[in-house]
């Protein structure tokens, strides 16, 4: 049993059952911190959405006439496995980053 | 910022980032939504059908985020949906080798018609350059359906204006993945799971504790 519980004990028998009850809940809070220790996830669309997709990856360039690249281009390296037409994002960097 | 942007292919999307260093002005990062469209219907293209033409966001961080609601007020019709990571405050914009003048780097989030998150942080740098009050103040301006989002710790670290940049180069992206991800699901895929984050009766972007004053509309 943790600290804080032992004195959740402790309190209830001295001070009242309100207290306790407010210790206890601080002892519950604590010992779910941990990410290991919770059975499902807080907030289950960010860790839907967080983990890593399920299509394989591949990233090309476009060049202009001259041969300069102008574009990065990250996407699904198989346009067959997906099962929809690949929805397009256009990404604008921030002052003097590059994409890749 | 290639381990955004390759985590956004792995669910299906195709993204394309001009490369060059200052895009505020939205013209270039526009072109190259337009270069996929022409590319889904060449026949000899890695792409030619396989791009959803109708379902196109423009999304940006910093220069590049005013570049993205610049696009998408410039052209509404082919930018569905906008996504800002620390969109600056307009004392910001300036005359730069992509915008004659400052005017021309000058986004005007108001005039958005269509859905928008605008995504921020508590760091440092960002309550100078893009604030949660400057965040806010645009996302109230909006007239659209709106999502405001501002992140405390990404990657374990407190984030800031460069995060969404790669690991490799000093940033700590992985805590904007989950909404940002979600928030294209949503709009482009219809995803009705990736809706839960950003609409509803409890929407989960608002009693998440790592974003703490996020709101929509």
């Amino acid at each position: 049993m943790t600290a804080l519980a032992i004195r959740a004990r402790r309190v209830a028998a001295s001070r009242g059952a309100r207290v306790a009850a407010a210790l206890a809940a601080a002892a519950l809070m604590a010992s779910l911190t941990g990410a290991a220790r919770q059975p499902a996830p807080l907030y289950p669309v960010q860790a839907a959405f967080a983990s890593p997709g399920p299509y394989a990856t591949t990233t090309g360039t476009v060049t202009d006439t001259s041969g300069t690249v102008i574009y990065d281009v990250f996407r699904p390296s198989d346009y067959s496995a997906l099962g929809f037409q690949s929805p397009i994002v256009t990404w604008g960097n921030g002052t003097g980053a590059s994409p890749s | 910022m290639s381990d955004f942007l390759s985590h956004l292919a792995s669910y299906g999307f195709t993204v394309i980032a001009s490369t060059l260093p200052n895009t505020g002005s939205g013209n270039e990062i526009d072109a190259a939504a337009h270069y996929l469209v022409t590319q889904n219907g060449v026949t000899a293209s890695v792409y030619h059908g396989h791009l959803d033409t109708s379902e196109v966001a423009s999304v940006g961080t910093s220069q590049g985020a005013g570049g993205a609601v610049q696009a998408a007020t410039k052209d509404p019709t082919l930018i569905k949906t906008v996504m800002t990571f620390s969109l600056p405050n307009a004392i910001w914009a300036g005359s730069n080798p992509d915008c004659p003048t400052a005017a021309d780097c000058t986004a005007n989030p108001a005039a958005l018609t269509q859905p928008v998150f605008f995504a921020s942080t508590y760091g440092f740098w960002d309550a100078i350059i893009a604030s949660p009050a400057t965040e806010k103040a645009y996302f109230l301006s909006t007239s659209v359906h709106a999502a405001l989002g501002i992140i405390l710790t990404s990657d374990g670290k407190l984030a800031d204006h460069t995060s969404i940049q790669d690991t490799a180069d000093g940033g700590n992206p992985g805590g904007f993945f989950g909404y940002a991800t979600a928030w294209l699901e949503y709009q482009l895929r219809g995803n009705a799971t990736a809706a839960g984050a950003f609409s509803g009766p409890h929407p989960e972007l608002l009693s998440n504790i790592n974003w703490p004053g996020s709101a929509v509309k």
